[in-house]
């Protein structure tokens, strides 16, 4: 290497490494399908399963981590991404959500106030938009452009459903299940193109 | 009549491939070799020998951790290693703003 690297381009071409296995968007995609099936199962039959909505989309996280080890790390390496913007936006969402949370019990319990039913299909469709510019933001950062896709998907589905007034349930159900479909078959077609593009290196002869 | 001042440059980063190291290194938590090497087009010892001088210079840590009960070289770039990249990209553009047209 003797020509000065261009540190913007390396930094970009490294991030975008971390996310071109499509396990990411496999994860997350899973992870809402199973907050879809669990609302579609809340509002056609009335069993509430929120325990498994809360906890499956974590193991699948896990899972997906586990993956990245045993098939992209023997291919191009293994690392861990930077968390900094991630962390950030985590700890303004729980703000956010608590702020709100102690803001409306305040409200009901002073004031006897109760919110509009529909205040509850836009607050979801708030945290839908969040979700949106997470992924814009990931595009922003990759240059992948199917994440662009994926926050205008998301974008699509959290606020279409609000608009049309659609009941809560049906509502996370759809923004969930559409989003989820797409991102899960996505995330199988860049896996499956990751894996052709870069064979496992064959194991050195013993010895 | 005196010799002119050289710039202040860290010779240290300014060596392309070690340059292109802490780049990459700066956009994730931490990596290991094989994912710093595919990135930069370094061969393995290559990639050692500059690892070598960016851990003596304080630039970088290496850590042996286990990532999934599979034990892992992690490389991993410190906060005087960021520092001296932000510096160093700083007098390098102060150099090139400061160049007679």
């Amino acid at each position: 290497m003797t020509d000065m690297p261009s540190v913007e381009d390396i930094q970009r071409r490294t991030r975008r490494s971390i996310s071109e296995d499509g396990l990411t968007e496999l994860g997350a995609g899973m992870a809402l399908l199973v907050v879809a099936t669990v609302m579609f199962i809340a509002v056609v039959f009335d069993r509430k399963l929120f325990f498994y909505a809360s906890i499956f989309p974590a193991l699948v996280m896990i899972s997906i981590r586990s993956l990245r080890v045993r098939l992209t790390a023997p291919r191009i390496g293994y690392a861990e991404p930077a968390r900094t913007g991630m962390k950030l936006g985590i700890l303004i969402g729980l703000a956010g959500l608590m702020v709100l949370g102690v803001a409306v019990t305040a409200a009901r319990q002073l004031l006897s106030w109760r919110p509009p039913v529909w205040a509850f299909n836009w607050l979801f469709a708030l945290l839908g938009l969040g979700g949106a510019a997470a992924l814009y933001g990931h595009w922003r950062e990759t240059g992948l452009r199917r994440f662009f896709v994926y926050a205008a998907v998301v974008a699509a589905s959290s606020v279409g459903p609000a608009l049309a007034r659609l009941e809560l349930g049906i509502h996370i159900a759809v923004a969930t299940g559409a989003s989820g479909l797409v991102m899960t078959a996505a995330g199988i077609w860049w896996l499956v193109d990751f894996l052709r593009r870069h064979p496992r290196p064959a194991e050195s002869p013993a010895g | 009549m005196t010799a002119p001042e050289q710039p202040d440059i860290d010779r240290v980063i300014h060596e392309p491939a070690r340059l292109a190291i802490l780049a990459c290194l700066s956009a994730v938590e931490s990596a290991d070799f094989l994912f710093v090497a595919s990135q930069t087009g370094l061969t393995r010892g290559n990639l050692s020998s500059h690892m070598t001088k960016l851990e003596t210079a304080g630039y970088v840590e290496v850590k042996k951790e286990f990532v999934e009960r599979i034990p892992r070289t992690l490389l991993r770039i410190t906060r005087r290693g960021r520092a001296a990249l932000r510096d160093y990209r700083r007098s390098m553009l102060g150099m090139l703003r400061d160049l007679p047209r």
